[in-house]
């Protein structure tokens, strides 16, 4: 009975995010409420279990990053860098394709996909119209890219931080399993757009010289602030790199970020603290709560199960499935509720593989990594399918629309979707020849 | 005792009307030649155009602001830090762009727009002045502009109180 409960209100509230009518926020909390309300998960375990309550890594991991990225976003950084790479390309409208796709994955990497492409949008419709060439497949391929390379790092992007938590993954455990790819992904990426658009842009002589006359310098407006942002962003950087040796849990390290570029910025609290994303972060409060009952009443156990008998307990068969699951449902729904639901399952699995084993040694068994990697690939680079699937592309289509430019469905889908399948396939290689054949 | 003055004897009926489906192009033509009639007659005039449906009700407004307005680009409302960086030709090109615009598009629409009747005491147009930092305000009669109060009105108004009293 509790098992049928907890699986309905769930379905339910995936139904619901999926329809879009209420805010997902609100069906992730009052899901969560419902669980509580039931009994179907205790609110002790709910606040406190280290293994069905909410992650709280996560959340300030999230909090922390969230804080310095507004304050950065203060600086005006993204408008000097793209005005700077639209010079350097010398005006050349796919030299600047291509420039502004890498700094947005590059950013991506280090920051939160929604953000890096809220700031890169506006000055692109600038450059494009400095250009009057079409800005939108200029913001389609940023949002590819955004999604692209927020695949490469542990804080890139939602799935890989709820899977380096759950999976107790380093940041260097990232860069040496994910960035590699990734790297390659990206390089591909490029190529690609290169071909598919080599004889579809081309503007005036008079038209590049606009972009020549731009003076990057003016965006820049506290040159203070963004020495301060740059010397944390670089701290904070180089301590997740060595979070593991420094015994510093990576929320630890955002956090600790966040406060002192806080304290240099003297910027008002409470204007900052207001720019957190906090529906973003109830979101995972609400869902971490569901997926905890869902655990608790046995279904995940169940499902992990159904998926062992699939693959008859084969983990190349297993990581395979994962990745191509996790890439058409994030391209279908949102990737956050879909790691959260795949994380225990994962976990589950490992357990009923290898029972004798608990811990790290549990969670990173030699076997069972490639099967996380897989996960991360398949939920970040999904997204990139369609307009829905992840929440940047959703962003830049609204961006888009109030300049009076309509991205629709089918135009997303034309570049998105093959363009995920050939990022899917070269994954599917790498997972391959690196954790199975070499 | 003279009758304290109401908002009916201080309106000026040197406005402009046009329609919500007009083009930002025949606002601006409109508007200058407003500004080209007063300039002429050594008035002031309202510097604003009464937006109207096809049945002469009140729509909204159109001021020189809003003018500017529909002429911003939207990313440039969205990225502060492009403010000031810009190339030779940009303010004529967005100029031309916001030239089809419509005015019911562009202007400032009835449900925000701070109205009084033409009843109404000065008091009441003081207080909305100052509290909304508005310079002028329709007054409407069964939902038609009958005629505009600016700021100017009752600073004469002010003007004529304060000084006659000194001279007593």
């Amino acid at each position: 009975m509790e098992e049928l409960l907890a699986a309905g209100i769930f379905i339910g509230a995936y139904v619901f995010i999926a329809v879009e009518k209420v805010h997902k926020t609100i069906i992730a909390l009052v899901g969560a409420s419902l669980m509580l309300v039931l009994g179907l998960i205790e609110q002790k375990e709910a606040f406190f279990s280290e293994e069905i309550g909410i992650d709280y890594n996560v959340i300030f991991l999230l909090i922390g990053m969230m804080m310095i990225i507004n304050i950065t976003a203060k600086t005006g950084l993204f408008q000097w860098l793209a005005i700077k790479a639209a010079k350097v390309a010398g005006g050349h409208p796919m030299r600047i394709m291509l420039l502004l796709a890498l700094i947005t994955a590059v950013a991506s990497a280090f920051l939160d996909n929604v953000t890096t492409v809220l700031l890169m949008a506006p000055v692109t419709i600038f450059i494009a119209s400095a250009l009057k060439v079409d800005p939108v497949p200029y913001l389609i391929t940023e949002v590819l890219a955004s999604n692209i390379g927020g695949a490469a790092t542990l804080i890139g992007d939602p799935p890989n931080i709820m899977i380096a938590s759950k999976a107790q993954l380093t940041y260097m455990d990232f860069i040496v399993n994910m960035a590699p790819v990734i790297v390659v992904v990206m390089a591909v990426f490029l190529v690609t757009i290169r071909i598919v658009f080599r004889n579809r842009l081309s503007v005036s002589e008079e038209r590049r010289e606009k972009v020549m006359q731009m003076d990057e310098r003016e965006a820049i407006e506290d040159r203070a602030l963004l020495w301060k942002c740059l010397v944390v962003l670089a701290l904070t950087s180089a301590a997740f790199v060595f979070h593991s040796a420094l015994h510093l849990e990576p929320a630890t390290v955002a956090l600790a970020g966040g406060s002192l570029l806080f304290l240099l910025a003297q910027e008002e609290p409470h204007e900052i603290l207001r720019d957190v994303e906090w529906p973003t972060i109830f979101f995972f409060v609400g869902l971490f709560v569901m997926v905890g009952a869902v655990v608790k009443a046995g279904i995940i156990e169940d499902l992990s199960q159904a998926i062992l008998d699939l693959t008859a307990g084969n983990l190349m068969a297993t990581s395979m499935l994962v990745m191509w699951i996790s890439a058409f449902a994030s391209a279908i729904v949102d990737n956050i509720p879909y790691v959260a639901t795949m994380n225990p399952l994962i976990v589950d699995m490992a357990q009923s593989l290898w029972p004798g084993e608990s811990g790290a040694g549990l969670l990173h068994h030699p076997e069972l990594l490639p099967v996380w990697w897989s996960l991360a690939l398949g939920a970040c680079l999904g997204g990139n399918a369609t307009i829905v699937g992840a929440s940047a592309n959703v962003i830049a289509v609204g961006m888009a629309e109030k300049s009076g430019y309509k991205i629709t469905f089918r135009r997303f889908l034309l570049y998105g979707t093959p363009l995920m399948i050939q990022s899917m396939v070269i994954s599917t290689a790498y997972v391959l020849l690196r954790y199975y054949i070499l | 005792m003279e009758r304290e003055p109401r908002v009916r004897n201080l309106l000026t009926t040197d406005y402009e009307t046009i329609g919500a489906d007009d083009t930002i192009h025949d606002a601006v033509e409109k508007l200058a030649e407003l500004d080209r009639r007063c300039l002429e007659q050594g008035t002031i005039g309202a510097k604003t155009l009464v937006v109207e449906d096809r049945d002469g009700y009140f729509v909204g407004l159109l001021t020189m602001l809003d003018i500017l307005n529909a002429i911003e680009p939207p990313f440039l409302r969205d990225a502060d830090h492009l403010v000031g960086i810009g190339w030779d030709g940009l303010f004529e090109e967005i100029v031309h762009q916001a030239e089809n615009h419509r005015v019911g598009e562009s202007m400032t629409e009835a449900a925000d727009i701070i109205a009084v009747e033409p009843d109404d005491r000065l008091i009441k147009v003081v207080e909305l002045m100052v509290k909304h930092g508005l310079r002028r305000l329709p007054v409407l009669e069964d939902g038609k502009v009958v005629g505009v109060v600016r700021l100017y009105d009752v600073f004469h108004e002010v003007a004529r109180e304060m000084l006659s009293q000194g001279s007593e």
